[in-house]
């Protein structure tokens, strides 16, 4: 019963495809080979979690690597995607863009629903097309039995845009702010685990499902938070730029079965003669792909499962670098209970010429700034030669040791003395 | 029953009934004001709604004026926009805590602390007090609002444990009222010293006048602008705890953060029913802050939602809906009259959200409720709303209902004012209701006839204020508890009792 309830609308919305099925002259066809497979993730702890997940297998068969999430799809607006999914589990997937057309062919098995989407059965290799694409920051993700499927990993972002050139939507007179200068994925979604009393130690939802024990997933909790498939500190790797002078379009996806809250703020030194200070935080501009008809400014988003949202960064009044937070206000700040970790990361913000990063001063790339990078810079200061991790001075208004970029390339008493303090914990930077 | 045991009783009752927290409900927001404060993080005890004694890391009010008493949650900063504010903050705890102001404007150094400029080591997202250091911060209050601080140091821990506050931004048209924000009194046997039944003295159609008198929440976008006018305000933060995780803390162990389940919901730091004791209550030290919003029929009260927990809260209230004005000090609402769009919403539940703040207006009339809550037709009173008893609507001189605006009744629509016979209860019958006034009318206050009641110091009607989600108004499983108080709403003074301000002889209202 429940498969003919699916199946009517089925109907109507074939019969509406082809109503509509007169493609604008521009859109073209992108197509992706993903292959979904068997992978793992290593957590900052050394965790090694064993996932579902996507490869872009477009340059050739099993050519493309695991990653959670999966590879970002990109895509402009009325364009028709295509995936060819290639299914190497050893159960069905299926894929669905909530938001975006798909024709449909739900699977059913004695009466009940398996797949939300046209199945691809284990081995098998089959197309999902979907058509014609709306603008916007869309998940994709397995459609066949989610509540298991998503947790294993099997998601994306996909990136519809831009229409016009910069922008994220057509702008609207009440939500004008719709041109950005870069864009950023930041996909929230995180790794289930038990505590297991036996073993005395957490065991991942994933190693039970790769175990095979049909693992009864109310019974697990949220032990890894991630962004972008990772936890802090890896997140900063590469991590999230925004420079001043510029808008970046925040595209926050959630995979999760969880609501979380991405907390963003900051405050910018303007470029005027006498800089002064602003407090900044991001302008939530879309929803689920809609733009809204007013940006809503906010410290704190609210990133409910299965959500994307479109923030924009706006620092084109910044004459200042930073390193500003992005941190789950939810408390998703751990790595296995501990802290610092999970959803946490820094955007960095300063100009492509420019290195602000406040791990410089780790000269001998041992992982800390201590005396040993001191007496190195000091050496390289006497003998006249160079290293980019040590070049820290000038400290820019905001506490960064921002150095004197390509132009200066030298080194000086100043930035072994910056480094000095770094080393004895007088300079926070 | 002998004669004795029952006066024994009676006492008690009596006893019972002038230590009840609600004859003492205070109305306002208690907070410090200023523009340098001093903090010190500690940690101390608080006691929850069943008397649990839970350990909890807060801030205490160590400047020389403070009560140094360690506080959940942390002292709420009232400020005014423009201000440039200096928080000093010591450290007595074994672990750095760092303090994060979203939406102010930072004058400090906001750089975040890694130690040994390592990446795994990240200690604080701003700069840090170190154990038993100190720790300065300095930023303007650009923008008038509803704000929060909270710790930027081991966050899963530390805001868990209570290391956070209420910000209040005034306008920077504010001004402070010539007496106290103190809701009259009944003038009854347990009536407060005469100081505090002098009326209210703002008068809302002044609010926005070119000078700028009285409380608005937001700057009016224009002269006209009533759109965040206030009587009263109130500020209300939300938090959890879990009772495992605090013991725990205290006394070692074994616990699981992944496994962290609230089981105890606060306002303002404090369960239900100890939200409604007095504010800087004895029994509750280091709790100081309460939840008990009063107000006068008609007046508008602005109510600052803050969510300092992790989890989603449906703060529900009874007696009307209020206007969400603004999120995270951000305007929702503009002068119709202007050409601005109103984003203001309506809801009588409002989402409380883990680090967002929101500003409310309620106000309640008594509409719609079919009987004349002064009993006094034809007599209009303050901000009365008429449409459903019978008198006259007077557009000239009530003020807008921004919620419940009252229709311009046609003489067909009159209803004509309903006397609902009341048979005044005795003194044996009412001792379990000690706010009830003996009348479902509110009227005025006045002393009851003597021997009916006598229990009723507010004379008011109390309308429920808690989460929606039935189980947080509990108390670590016991109902009720937890993140519940009461809203009054309390008579004008009757002005027959004594002079009051303002009161036009020809309208028997209050005039400007």
């Amino acid at each position: 019963m429940k498969f003919m309830q699916l199946k009517i609308p089925t109907l109507g919305l074939l019969l509406l495809t082809a109503t509509l099925s007169a493609t604008p002259a521009l859109a073209a066809t992108v197509t992706y080979n993903l292959r979904a497979d068997l992978g793992s993730i290593t957590m900052p702890d050394a965790t090694v979690v064993p996932v579902w997940g996507f490869a872009d297998d477009t340059a050739g068969a099993n050519s493309g690597t695991v990653t959670v999430p999966g590879p970002q799809l990109k895509a402009a607006p009325g364009d028709t995607l295509v995936i060819n999914l290639s299914n190497r589990l050893t159960v069905p997937v299926s894929i669905i863009i909530p938001g975006q057309r798909l024709i449909p062919t739900p699977t059913s098995a004695g009466g009940r629903v398996m797949s939300f989407a046209n199945e691809v059965a284990a081995g098998a290799t089959s197309a999902l097309t979907f058509t014609p694409l709306k603008a916007g920051t869309f998940l994709y993700e397995s459609g066949t039995n989610h509540a298991s499927q998503l947790p294993m990993g099997l998601y994306g972002p996909l990136v519809v845009g831009p229409g016009v050139t910069g922008q994220a939507y057509p702008p609207t007179a009440t939500n004008a702010g719709t041109t950005y200068d870069r864009e950023e994925v930041l996909l929230f979604s995180d790794i289930l685990a038990r505590f297991d009393k036996t073993l005395n130690k957490y065991v991942t939802y994933n190693s039970d499902m790769v175990a095979g024990s049909n693992p009864n997933i109310a019974n697990y909790s949220t032990l890894y938070y991630l962004i972008n498939g990772k936890s802090f500190p890896d997140t900063l790797t590469p991590g999230v730029s925004a420079p001043p002078g510029q808008r970046t379009l925040l595209r926050i996806l959630n995979a999760s079965g969880h609501n979380y809250m991405p907390e963003i703020s900051g405050t910018y030194y303007d470029a005027a003669a006498t800089p002064q200070p602003h407090a900044f935080s991001t302008q939530v501009i879309a929803e689920d792909g809609n733009l809204y008809r007013f940006a809503k400014p906010g410290v704190a988003m609210v990133l409910p499962a299965g959500k994307t949202l479109d923030a924009m960064l706006d620092l084109s009044g910044a004459g200042s670098q930073g390193y500003y937070a992005v941190y789950d206000r939810r408390l998703g700040l751990t790595n296995a209970s501990k802290f610092p970790g999970g959803m946490l990361t820094f955007v960095a913000s300063w100009g492509p010429t420019e290195n602000c990063s406040p791990f410089k001063g780790d000269v001998n790339g041992d992982g800390r700034v201590d005396l040993i990078d001191v007496i190195l810079t000091l050496r390289l200061v006497l003998s006249g030669g160079y290293n980019a991790n040590a070049d820290v001075a000038p400290v820019s208004l905001s506490g960064l040791p921002c150095g004197n970029g390509a132009a200066g390339g030298a080194l000086t008493i100043a930035d072994a003395l910056l480094l000095l303090q770094k080393a004895i914990g007088l300079n926070s930077y | 029953m002998n004669n004795s045991k029952m006066l024994w009783r009676l006492l008690l009752v009596a006893l019972l009934v002038v230590a009840s927290p609600i004859c003492k409900a205070h109305a306002m927001i208690n907070g410090l004001t200023g523009t340098s404060f001093n903090f010190t993080a500690k940690s101390g005890h608080i006691t929850a709604g069943d008397g649990a004694s839970l350990l909890f890391w807060g801030f205490a009010d160590t400047s020389p004026t403070g009560s140094g008493v360690v506080q959940y949650p942390g002292p709420t900063l009232i400020l005014r926009e423009g201000d440039t504010v200096t928080v000093t903050l010591s450290n007595q705890l074994a672990e750095p805590v760092s303090l994060l102001f979203p939406g102010m404007t930072m004058i400090s150094s906001t750089a975040p602390v890694f130690n040994g400029g390592s990446k795994a080591k990240l200690s604080s997202l701003a700069p840090e007090a170190l154990p038993n250091g100190t720790q300065t911060y300095t930023f303007k209050a650009t923008k008038p609002g509803t704000y929060y601080y909270e710790s930027g140091s081991n966050q899963p821990i530390q805001l868990r444990m209570g290391l956070f506050g209420g910000i209040v931004v005034r306008p920077a048209t504010y001004k402070a009222l010539p007496l106290p924000n103190v809701v009259p009194y009944g003038l009854n046997a347990f009536a407060d010293p005469p100081a505090n039944t002098t009326r209210h003295p703002q008068v809302r159609t002044n609010y926005n006048d070119s000078t700028g008198i009285g409380g608005v929440a937001y700057n009016p976008s224009n002269a006209g602008d009533l759109t965040t006018a206030y009587d009263r305000e109130y500020l209300v933060i939300a938090s959890e705890m879990d009772p495992d995780f605090q013991k725990w803390m205290e006394f070692g162990g074994t616990y699981d953060l992944s496994k962290w389940r609230s089981n105890y919901w606060f306002f303002n730091g404090r369960n239900a029913p100890d939200t409604m004791d007095m504010p800087n209550s004895a029994v509750l030290p280091t709790q100081p802050y309460n939840t008990m919003p009063l107000a006068h029929p008609g007046e508008r009260v602005l109510i600052r939602l803050v969510n300092m927990g992790q989890e989603f809260h449906p703060f529900h209230h009874h007696g009307n809906h209020s206007r969400v004005i603004a999120v995270d000090g951000n305007l929702l609402s503009s002068n119709p009259a202007a050409s601005g769009a109103d984003l203001a919403w309506l809801a009588f539940t409002e989402t409380l959200i883990p680090g967002k703040t929101m500003d409310t207006i309620f106000t309640w009339t008594g509409a719609n409720l079919g009987w004349d809550i002064y009993s006094d037709s034809p007599r209009v009173r303050p901000y009365e709303y008429m449409a459903d008893h019978g008198k006259t609507y007077q557009p000239n001189i009530l003020p807008a209902q921004p919620q419940t605006t009252p229709p311009v009744p046609t003489p067909a629509l009159k209803l004509p004012p309903q006397a609902v016979p009341v048979i005044l209860p005795t003194i044996e019958q009412i001792i379990a209701g000690a706010n009830y006034s003996g009348s479902p009318y509110l009227g005025m206050s006045a002393p009851l006839t003597p021997g009916e009641g006598g229990f009723n110091p507010l004379n008011g009607y109390f309308y429920m204020f808690h989460s929606h989600a039935e189980l947080e108004i509990t108390n670590n499983n016991t109902f009720p508890g937890g993140m519940l108080t009461m809203m009054g709403i309390v008579p004008w003074p009757d002005p027959a009792l004594g002079p009051l301000d303002n009161l036009d002889p020809a309208t028997d209202m209050y005039m400007p």
